[in-house]
């Protein structure tokens, strides 16, 4: 499940950084909110195409800035190959 | 000395115990020294590193007699071959014939240094009597500085030479241990890899010597629990200044005390900066140092840092804390490059025989949050089996990676 390697590398990178998440993330957690910084995101991007082999960002046509956790992870099920 | 040929050095040092051993074959220095007899005089003459005889013959024959000794490394291609050669040519004659070494090059064309062998040799072990009981394996190629330093002391000090032909370290290690090898110059990176190699605790080591790298308190520790009786020093030694200075206190860096003075001193941008007896001018080793009260510690290059969104950090200030840590056998840091951050700092580990990649991993984790600000921590971590070294034997650092 995408959603499930997502919390889990989000989870690493949280431990690697020093910071606290939000006890429950669901689909409408704010991306924003979720105890992430920016460190923590570039983290679990760079982690996330070494654990899935793709980084969506750099395939997108046009940049697509995910809000929430939901669109996160629809944005990487959009982009997952065949 | 200045005018000391390399054939009259060796006559003056030969000793029962000098002997030359390449792979499995024994050669006795005193014929080799009756059937290379000076040939005559020549401008400029290559010198291919192997066969290993063959080079040593060639330095034998054309010290003293050619204008200036080109040394080719093993790894010198026919391209770079005829590049050295060009710029050997174009160098103006001296007085004296002319060792020219090229710099081990890890960014551009190889650099060629022009030294004799009286600089080469000054700093020497000349005491015969020790030298006889001494067996050097040569691990590094002796057409580079610190291979070559080892073929001269040596040979020059009444020892015996042993070459070790063959790709495989575990081979190499097992000729040494045939020949009785008990003096091994390595570069750190060199030496952890052969702390991984069962074998090494067979050979009788009396001398190590650690160079090429800075020197980290680990690999150090590791060595004097291995051979508790060798004599362990680390030297420092620069291509382009000729000079150098070994330690020998077992511990990493070196004596603040040895600082300020006419050969060695901190620069305005924190570097080592060396003069030579030989010359005028202060050279820049790009070598960052940091000074306590006491000690002067090696902090990378001055040109090797890694910038994590704006925030700069030396590689090898995370790889000597890596190496501390529990199950870690060689790290190896580096910058990935990332859109958001720059760069992320990435660490490939080679993980101790018994030791599992998530604990290890996690232990690192936990280590590195406690004692640095988050951007320093390896953001990225990964088990290698190997660590890749350079021909001149030290880590490949590059400026900047893909990400693949």
């Amino acid at each position: 499940m995408m959603r499930d390697t997502i919390l889990t590398l989000m989870n690493e990178a949280a431990e690697t950084t020093g910071a606290e998440l939000q006890p429950t993330i669901d689909k409408n957690t704010v991306l924003l909110e979720s105890g992430l910084d920016s460190l923590g995101f570039a983290i679990l991007v760079a982690r996330l195409e070494e654990e899935l082999g793709y980084d969506p960002f750099s395939l997108m046509d046009e940049p697509v800035y995910p809000r929430t956790f939901g669109e996160f992870v629809a944005i990487y099920e959009r982009f997952a190959p065949e | 000395m200045t005018n000391t040929s390399f054939r009259a050095q060796l006559q003056q040092a030969l000793t029962p115990q000098s002997q030359l051993v390449t792979g499995v074959n024994q050669h006795n220095l005193a014929e080799l020294l009756a059937a290379n007899l000076v040939t005559e005089n020549t401008e400029l003459v290559s010198i291919p590193s192997q066969p290993a005889l063959d080079f040593i013959q060639s330095l034998l024959r054309y010290d003293g007699a050619a204008s200036k000794l080109l040394l080719l490394p093993a790894t010198t291609d026919a391209e770079l071959t005829t590049q050295l050669q060009q710029q050997a040519a174009a160098l103006p004659t001296k007085a004296h014939t002319q060792w020219l070494l090229a710099t081990s090059g890890t960014t551009g064309t190889p650099k060629l240094i022009s030294h004799s062998l009286h600089s080469l040799t000054a700093q020497l072990q000349r005491n015969l009597t020790k030298g006889a009981e001494l067996r050097w394996g040569l691990l590094y190629d002796p057409a580079r500085f610190a291979g070559l330093q080892v073929v001269l002391q040596a040979l020059c000090g009444g020892s015996a030479l042993v070459i070790p032909t063959g790709e495989s370290l575990t081979d190499q290690l097992q000729q040494l241990i045939d020949a009785q090898v008990n003096a091994l110059s390595a570069t750190p990176s060199l030496w952890r890899k052969l702390l991984m190699l069962p074998g090494l605790s067979d050979l009788p080591l009396r001398q190590i010597t650690l160079g090429g790298e800075s020197t980290d308190q680990q690999t150090l520790n590791a060595l004097k629990q291995h051979f508790p009786r060798a004599k362990i020093r680390h030297i420092y030694a620069s291509t382009e200044a000729g000079v150098g200075f070994s330690v020998a206190d077992g511990l990493a860096g070196f004596p603040a005390s040895w600082l300020n003075n006419k050969t060695r001193k901190l620069s305005a941008d924190s570097t080592l900066l060396l003069r030579s007896s030989e010359q005028d001018q202060w050279l820049d080793t790009g070598d960052l140092i940091a000074v306590t009260s006491d000690r002067v510690y090696f902090q990378g290059r001055l040109n090797g840092t890694i910038n994590v969104g704006g925030n700069k950090l030396q590689p090898e200030f995370i790889e000597s804390f890596l190496l501390q840590q529990s199950g870690v056998a060689d790290a190896y840091v580096y910058g990935q490059p990332n859109k958001m951050m720059g760069n992320l700092v990435a660490a490939d580990v080679v993980l101790q025989s018994g030791h599992t990649k998530e604990a290890v991993f996690k232990a690192i984790r936990e280590a590195c949050r406690n004692q640095f600000t988050a951007w320093q921590c390896p953001a990225l971590l990964r088990q290698v089996d190997d660590i890749k070294t350079s021909p001149a034997g030290k880590k490949i650092r590059q400026q900047a990676r893909t990400t693949e």
